[in-house]
């Protein structure tokens, strides 16, 4: 009798351990997002990609397939290059105005990437996108 | 033998539970999108940007976009209008649902905020079509 008490409290320590576990696991992995560690890097980095493009903002590199860059800006060019009265002009851009209205990440694969660099503190870029990170 | 109970235990108890905890993170999609339908772009090497569901296809080279839409000139159409959607499978070749795209022709992938004139504008073109 004593040992079916017994069990019985083992087998309910356990699934309460079992519990705790598998949503300590499930937050852990919804937190981390399968990000790698970025020690000494900067708070932006300039993100360039094989097509030419370029994205400014938070560069996560993630176990998979693909990076992560967060809060992503980039740089809008006007004006029309072949007409000499209306000299082009460059602003950046938040991503997220466009027609289909992306959410504020972008997931790119390694295959399109070309190098990442970090916006040193003093960059007109990163203190842009410091001030106007929502 | 103690050992080996003790082994079991440790799997059953904390290792199966620490897996499916880990399992269901990465499967189950945040409450946040529970109620609204997940739609991405996928936007390709070439220029091309195709809207749908996509689905990682497990220790392939391909990844999959199923009920997918893409912008065509629709100045020769009867809308006379500079872009319109297009849902995939009306082409000359009639394609069946689902394109795997090489990952490697990828040049992003963005989920679609709610609020997306996309997302709207695919809404509309499952209206008429289901008017059709």
């Amino acid at each position: 009798m004593r040992d079916a008490a017994r069990r019985l409290v083992r087998v309910g320590a356990s699934l309460v351990l079992a519990a705790l576990l598998l949503a300590g696991s499930f937050s852990f992995v919804r937190w981390w997002d399968l990000t790698l560690p970025s020690i000494g890097h900067a708070t932006y980095q300039a993100v360039f990609l094989s097509n030419g493009q370029v994205f400014f903002g938070r560069y996560y590199d993630r176990i998979g397939p693909y990076v992560k860059i967060v809060s992503p800006y980039y740089i809008q060019q006007t004006g029309d290059p072949s007409d000499a009265t209306k000299p082009a002009e460059s602003r950046i851009v938040r991503r997220g105005d466009e027609l289909h209205a992306p959410l504020p990440e972008m997931l790119v694969p390694r295959t399109s990437l070309l190098f990442v660099e970090d916006l040193s503190a003093g960059s007109a870029v990163a203190q842009f996108i410091a001030k106007d990170r929502p | 033998m103690r050992l080996q109970l003790d082994r079991r235990w440790l799997a059953q108890w904390i290792g199966i539970p620490l897996l499916a905890g880990a399992l269901l993170a990465l499967i189950v999609p945040p409450p946040s999108a529970w109620s609204v339908e997940r739609m991405s772009a996928v936007l390709l090497l070439d220029g091309q940007a195709y809207f749908g569901h996509v689905t990682e296809v497990p220790w392939s080279d391909t990844v999959q976009v199923n009920d997918v839409y893409y912008f065509q000139d629709a100045r020769g159409s009867s809308m006379n209008l500079p872009l319109g959607l297009q849902r995939r499978g009306g082409e000359l070749h009639q394609p069946t649902d689902g394109m795997s795209l090489r990952r490697d022709k990828i040049l992003a992938i963005e989920p679609l905020s709610v609020s997306s004139a996309v997302r709207r504008a695919i809404a509309v073109e499952r209206v008429l079509q289901g008017a059709r």
